[in-house]
This record gives structure tokens, C-alpha cells and sequence, in this order.
């Protein structure tokens, strides 16, 4: 009896106990979670972005990887409006000399980078001197080599002195890569520069870097300089912006779906049909300036004959490949660059080139001597899309009697296989907005690497030379044709599909605008917050 | 059964116990569904040009993502290829994995184990302490490693399954020579003068090869798991190889569209994984004196 009541005491100052700790605890919280912190987070814009590569760094001169939280983060000299036209950035103006080696540009007064500090001409000078500096070893070093020196006229104008014409400098101006740094922040920072402290003067402020997770970027509330083109010059509309990096592509879509992600772009095409079906989420298309090509290493047998080079261009279905393998999405391609670049383009890349014709092909072959077929090995990424590419592409290398053999590395050793030159086919795919990309790929002293279709010829350096250097931009244009007219001749690859940009956009964003280039510029998109 | 008989043969054991085993074998359902699985797998393997309707890699793309009919018994996948005879190509790499990876890791696990079991000493302490360290790492993540280093490709899948799944075998084959090492017969044949390998091979090995035997059959799913698991993320078979997990793969972007493409060569994973484990554990409770009658 005793025992049994002293029991039920017990339990029930334990029970009491745990309830009045239950009341406590919830009651504590209300005030302290509900009214405070939470309204105003819930007022707070934040576009999240979804990306399947984190940065390499946000120091751009230094890497050849570009963030979008770079175009967010910096500024550059010349923008490009959605027809690709040069348009005043961070310069309001410029005048080129008559002889074309000096190019002044007149620089907007009253811009400040984050941490305050003025912008000047001096910051200008210090960006390009230390993209031209060697002991940087900057990727983008290449494209300014036209440069011989920046002159500092005085806080708002600078000169930049040219060795040989080149009028593609507003272009490289207008790059990501050129994005103008502070001096002082950068020099302050040295190798933490990039990592820990980011100083441009863009629409966003660096806020965040976790590592193979996210980037985090605040609006710059002074920001009033924004392009003339652009709907909002003044202030971003949206609070926050979170790159996220989620390298697998299905948990990438399914958090577009669930509403963690709000903009993917490259989205497969595997996957248009179904986002299509969702009504929060709208598809962007548009043609990109890219290119998707079988290349070959052109040094290596059986690829020296021009004839066997020929033989694979003839053997390939682009129609086939667009409909089967990217769903209808995209175009084929038959010339070196993408048509979207109506000054470069070469119009005649199509006529001129190998239509899909297997009897030719195998004839072809027989010339060069490989009647009896030929053994190669054919190199990919693994990604979904180009491991299939892959697999009908040697469907229909089988049906003109080359058998190959599918090699797939994920992406980074992919690269370094590339580098190391052991390949023999591969496909690869280049997204760039102007003919100089056949230089970056095609010229001698590019090879082995990035010139990995190891194409040495010195008729291809002295086209690609002369076009880049020509005095105006129309010439360089002529030029240029005549140079992919060349490499059509030569079938130095084999050019297979213009893929068409593909970003998925859910409702809550408004004002998206497709950009051919800077996907996401920060043309005024506003965020809808429930 | 002739393996079953050459099992016994060795063991040394009247053949009155033999049919005792078999009965006691085929009394458990578990070991009769194990049986025929493994041997429907070794059929399908064996056979797969004659039950195949079409090549493993054979591309019809305008009937791409078809569901299952009469005409594709599993549906087609994104290429137009028919699943059902790709699920039958796949069941020969599973079953290569399961004989040529295995097989080599049990060589491996067997040598050391049996080195480090009948000698003691320094020789124990060294393969035990490598045998320790493999044993230490996730089968998977090691695998991963090793096809990291060597490069993706079948060949390496089964080096790095038969690397990473040794360590069991010489455990085991070492605590059995532990402890048959000090009967009575092992130490009549040391006095009659035998050779140490006439000991290893032809008296000790013998009388361990019940465990050994189960623990393979065990082993077996592991490896047939691992292999797929590699494939399925890119490092093992290579395009257009029907291993299974690779086909799983290729399926994940076509999950809600056309799910048949990863279904039915995860159901057949399942389907060898369980009958081998059910066959394995039935092995075990029929081999197990102690659970004689």
C-alpha cells in the first residue's frame, strides 16, 4: 500500500515537472521568435541561385572560371546591351585616335567601390597592368596583349596605348574577366584577396564564401550607376542574392521545384518537358553563343589525313542528335562559331560544309586507306547529355565502320586527361561571344592545351593573326570569315549543335530578362515575397 | 551438386553427413529461392545472345522511352534500346564481378590469412595490422579511391572490389588456422616430416572450408553491390556496357517520365542480392554442427 502511493507521488511530480517545463519553454518563445526576428526576414528579398560548379575563386584576373557573383560583385569599362551592342559601363564615353593605337576613355565620376573608396583612373591602370603583369599569370593575359600601356590622364580619363590595331578591345573590356578591382583593397589583401575580401564597385556587395556550398552577396544601397540600357540603374531591388552550388543535377531541379532555388540556367533538356508541365516555373529559351563539336587530336594518325577528317564530319546526324538527344532543343552547327554572332558568323558555314552522307564517309575512308574500318577511342565528360552524345555518335561512327570505344571522365579529369593529350575523339562544348575563341582554340601556340585538337598550322596562325589585328571592326569580321571558311575546308573538327540556352525561372521572380551573354544581369528583376 | 560433393569429399566427412546437409539444406525455402535465383542469373548470363530480342546496344531512337509492351518487355530507354535485353546483357557483368573480383580477393584473403594463422608471430602481426587497415575503410569509399587512382573501366572495378574485400577472408582464415594448428593431426603430419605448404594446402585448408565457402556466398552480393554502385556513378562499366548500375544511372533523368528504365535493373540488384544472401545463410545454418538436428 505504503509503496504504491509513494510510487504515484513520484510519477506525478515528475509529469507535473515536465508539463509546467512545457509551458515555460513554449511560453518563452513567442515573443522573443515571432514579433522580432522573423518580420523582417520575412520582408527580405533573397534570390537564390543554383549553380553545378562552385567558384574557383572571386578574384577573376586570377582565375578562368567565372562566378556569376562576378558580374553582381564588379563593374566593367564597357557593357553590351541585349543585341550584343558596346554600351558605356563604368566608362561614360570613348574616342579612338585616327591611327587606332590610343583609345581614351572617359570615366564616370561619383562611383564608389564598397568599402567606400572612389573609383579613379589609378584603379583602371592597376586592373589592367596586373592582368598584363606576368608574374600574375593571369588566364586573361592573352587578350589584353594588344596593350602596350595605360596612361593616367587625370582622375577620370585614362589613355590605353595599343602596339598594333585592335578593335576588339571593347570587347575584352566588356568581360567579366576586365571587371575593375580597388587598388588599394586588392594590393591590402594580397593572396586572402578573392576568398575572405572581395571589393568591386556592382550592384552586390560580397557578404559570404562557404566553400562547395554558397556565395553570398547584399545590394549595394549607393549603387546608381548602372548601364543606361538597363530598366534600373539605381539600387538592386532585391536584398540578397545566394549562389548555391548543388552538383547533382536531379537534387539541382528538385530544389527548383520545392522553391529553394529560384533560377537554375543550363537546364537539361531531358527535363524541359516535365518543368514545362509546372506551372511555378516558366522556361526562358534563347540561342546561345555556344558551340558543341567532336574535335580530334589532328597531330595524331589517323587524323593528319585530311580525308579521314572529312570522313567524320560526313558520318554525323546532327539532325538525328538534335532531336534524340537534346529533345528537340538546339540547332545544328556546320561552321566554327555560333550563328548567334551575326557580325563573325560565316553565313555560308552550312553550304560549305559536310553534309551527313555514311556512303561518302566510307568512300572517304577507303581513299585514305582504312577500308577495312578503324579502332578509336572517344572521350567524354560524364555528364548525362554528352555520355548519350557520346553513345549515338558511336552508333553512327559504327554505320561508316569506325568502331569506338567510350572513355567518360568526370570533369576535372577530363581536363587533365586533355591536357595530358591522351585523347584521340572528344566532344567538348565552348560558350564564348566572339570569333577570338578560334584563336584561344586553334592557334600553334595554343598547343597542347587549350588548343587540344592540337591543330599546328601556320596558314590558320597567319589568318587568325591578321583578322584580330585588322583596323576596324567590319575587316576583322571579313577576315575572320575567311579564316572559318578555312577551317570548314581543313574540317579541323567537326562542329555538331548550337545548344539553345535553357534557364527555368520560378513565378515568384518578376522582370527576368534574357541576356545572351551575362545570363542574369542585374537588370532590374524584382522577387515576389509571400 | 557436384560441387557439393567435392565439397564433402574434402572435408573428409562420411557421406552419410553429406545427404544429412543436402536435406537439411533443401528442408529451408529460403536456400530452394536462393538456389534458383543464382541459377537463373548464371542461365541469363550464360545464354543472354539466345534470350536477348535484341543487342545490348542496338539504338532504335524514334521508339526512345517506350513503356513496357510485348514488343519491349521492360520498355526502351532514352536511346530507343530495349531494357529487357540490356537487364539480360547486364546480368554477365554481374556475374564476371561475382566470379573474377571474389575470386581474386579470395585468393588474397586466403594466402594472408592462412601465412599469418599457421606461422604466428611477426608474420601474424604484420598481415594483421594490413589486414586491420583495410578492414577499417568502407568498402564503397575505398573502392572509390582505387578507381580514383587506376581510372574508371571494368577491369579496375573488379581489381578494386577484389582490393577492398579481402581483409574478411584472412580474418577468417586466420582464426580457423589458429586454431586447427594445434590438433593432434596437423602435428602427426609436422612429426611424419611434411613440408610446411603439404600442412597449409593439403591438411589445414581442407578442414576450413566450410566457413570459407559461406563467407564467399556472402561476399558475393557485396561485391555484385559495390560494382554497381561504381557504374552508377560513372567509374566502372563504360558506355554502352548494360552493367546494372549504369543503366540505373542513365534512368534518373527520365525517373518520372519513364521509371521503367531504372526499375527494372534495380529490382533485378535486389532480386540476385537477396537470393544470394538467402542461399549464403542457409549454407551457414546447414553447415553449422551445432545446429545439427
Amino acid at each position: 500500500m505504503m509503496s504504491m502511493k509513494r510510487g504515484r507521488l513520484l510519477t506525478l511530480i515528475v509529469v507535473a515537472c515536465l508539463v509546467s517545463g512545457l509551458i515555460m519553454t513554449g511560453c518563452s518563445k513567442p515573443p522573443a521568435g515571432n514579433d522580432a526576428s522573423n518580420q523582417p526576414q520575412a520582408q527580405e528579398k533573397v534570390l537564390v541561385l543554383g549553380y553545378d560548379r562552385d567558384a574557383e575563386t572571386l578574384n577573376h584576373i586570377k582565375t578562368s572560371w567565372y562566378s556569376d557573383a562576378l558580374i553582381y560583385i564588379y563593374d566593367r569599362l564597357v557593357s553590351r546591351d541585349y543585341n550584343f551592342n558596346y554600351k558605356p559601363g563604368l566608362a561614360e564615353s570613348w574616342d579612338t585616335s585616327e591611327d587606332g593605337l590610343t583609345w581614351t576613355f572617359h570615366l564616370r565620376k561619383g562611383v564608389k567601390f564598397h568599402d567606400g573608396k572612389p573609383f579613379t583612373a589609378e584603379d583602371v591602370k592597376f586592373t589592367i597592368d596586373t592582368i598584363k603583369n606576368p608574374d600574375t599569370a593571369s588566364p586573361f593575359a592573352g587578350d589584353l596583349a594588344a596593350i602596350n600601356e595605360v596612361v593616367v590622364k587625370d582622375d577620370h580619363t585614362v589613355d590605353i596605348i595599343l602596339d598594333y590595331p585592335f578593335p576588339n578591345l571593347l570587347f575584352n573590356l566588356s568581360n567579366t574577366a576586365a571587371g575593375i578591382v580597388n587598388k588599394e583593397a586588392y594590393e591590402k589583401y594580397g593572396d586572402e584577396y578573392g576568398s575572405k575580401y572581395v571589393v568591386g564597385t556592382g550592384p552586390y556587395i560580397f557578404q559570404e564564401w562557404v566553400k562547395g556550398d554558397k556565395i553570398v552577396l547584399v545590394k549595394n544601397p549607393e549603387y546608381n550607376w548602372g548601364p543606361e540600357w538597363m530598366s534600373n540603374r539605381g539600387p538592386a531591388l532585391i536584398d540578397k542574392i545566394v549562389l548555391r552550388t548543388i552538383p547533382e543535377e536531379n537534387s539541382r531541379l528538385m530544389e527548383l521545384e520545392t522553391g529553394g532555388v529560384h533560377i537554375l540556367r543550363n537546364v537539361p533538356a531531358a527535363f524541359v518537358e516535365k518543368l514545362e508541365n509546372n506551372a511555378e516555373i516558366e522556361i526562358v529559351k534563347g540561342s546561345a553563343t555556344k558551340l558543341g563539336y567532336l574535335a580530334y587530336a589532328c597531330d595524331k594518325k589517323p587524323f593528319t589525313d585530311v580525308r579521314v577528317r572529312r570522313a567524320i564530319n560526313h558520318a554525323i546526324n546532327r539532325e538525328e542528335i538534335i532531336q534524340y538527344v537534346f529533345r528537340g532543343v538546339g540547332q545544328p552547327a556546320y561552321g566554327y562559331l555560333p550563328p548567334a554572332l551575326q557580325d563573325e558568323y560565316y553565313q555560308d558555314s552550312e553550304k560549305d560544309a559536310y553534309k551527313y552522307d555514311p556512303d561518302k564517309a566510307k568512300q572517304l575512308l577507303a581513299e585514305a586507306g582504312f577500308a577495312g574500318g578503324l579502332k578509336l577511342t572517344l572521350s567524354s565528360d560524364n555528364s548525362t547529355e554528352n555520355s548519350r552524345l557520346a553513345q549515338v555518335l558511336q552508333n553512327q561512327l559504327k554505320q561508316v565502320g569506325i568502331d569506338v570505344e567510350i572513355q567518360l571522365y568526370d570533369s576535372s579529369s577530363y581536363t587533365a586527361m586533355l591536357k595530358e593529350g591522351k585523347q584521340e575523339l572528344f566532344i567538348r562544348l565552348y560558350s564564348w561571344p566572339n570569333a577570338d575563341i578560334l584563336d584561344w582554340f586553334l592557334l600553334s601556340s595554343q598547343s597542347p592545351y587549350p588548343n587540344h585538337s592540337r591543330w599546328v598550322d601556320n596558314k590558320t596562325d597567319e589568318m587568325l593573326t591578321k583578322a584580330a589585328r585588322m583596323a576596324t571592326w567590319e575587316e576583322r569580321a571579313e577576315e575572320y570569315k575567311k579564316a572559318q571558311k578555312y577551317l570548314i575546308e581543313q574540317a579541323v573538327w567537326c562542329p555538331i549543335y548550337v545548344p539553345d540556352n535553357l534557364i527555368a525561372v520560378r513565378k515568384e521572380v518578376k522582370n527576368f530578362k534574357y541576356h545572351p551573354w551575362m545570363l542574369q544581369y542585374n537588370d532590374g528583376f524584382d522577387l515576389e515575397v509571400k | 551438386m557436384a560441387d557439393n560433393n567435392y565439397l564433402i569429399d574434402i572435408q573428409d566427412k562420411p557421406s552419410s553427413s553429406f545427404s544429412d546437409f543436402r536435406k537439411r539444406l533443401l528442408r529451408s525455402k529460403g536456400a530452394v529461392f536462393g538456389a534458383s535465383i543464382i541459377i537463373l542469373l548464371i542461365v541469363c548470363a550464360i545464354l543472354a545472345p539466345l534470350i536477348a530480342p535484341y543487342g545490348y546496344d542496338e539504338m532504335n531512337l524514334p521508339e526512345g522511352l517506350q513503356a513496357p509492351s510485348q514488343k519491349h518487355l521492360f520498355g526502351t530507354d532514352e536511346l530507343g534500346r530495349d531494357i529487357f535485353s540490356r537487364v539480360v546483357f547486364g546480368s554477365r557483368i554481374s556475374l564476371q564481378i561475382a566470379t573474377i573480383a571474389v575470386g581474386v580477393s579470395l585468393i588474397i584473403g586466403l594466402v594472408l590469412g592462412a601465412l599469418a594463422g599457421y606461422y604466428g608471430g611477426i608474420v601474424d602481426f604484420g598481415i594483421c595490422a594490413l589486414t586491420d587497415t583495410a578492414w577499417a575503410f568502407p568498402m564503397t569509399l575505398l573502392a572509390i579511391a582505387f578507381i580514383a587512382a587506376l581510372g574508371p573501366g571494368l577491369v579496375n572495378v573488379m581489381i578494386a572490389v577484389a582490393l577492398v574485400s579481402w581483409a574478411g577472408y584472412a580474418r577468417l582464415v586466420r582464426g580457423q588456422f589458429l586454431s586447427l594448428r594445434e590438433q593432434e593431426f596437423v602435428e602427426a603430419a609436422r612429426v611424419l616430416g611434411m613440408s610446411d605448404m603439404r600442412i597449409i594446402f593439403r591438411h589445414i585448408l581442407p578442414n576450413s572450408l566450410a566457413p570459407i565457402i559461406v563467407l564467399t556466398t556472402l561476399e558475393v552480393p557485396k561485391a555484385i553491390i559495390v560494382e554497381s554502385s561504381l557504374s552508377f556513378l560513372g567509374l566502372g562499366a563504360q558506355p554502352p556496357t548494360p552493367s546494372w548500375g549504369s543503366i540505373i544511372s542513365s534512368g534518373r533523368s527520365f525517373i518520372d517520365t519513364a521509371p521503367w528504365i531504372s526499375f527494372f535493373p534495380g529490382l533485378m540488384i535486389m532480386l540476385v542480392v537477396l537470393g544470394f544472401n538467402l542461399f549464403g545463410d542457409a549454407l551457414r545454418d546447414a553447415l553449422d554442427p551445432r545446429l545439427k538436428d
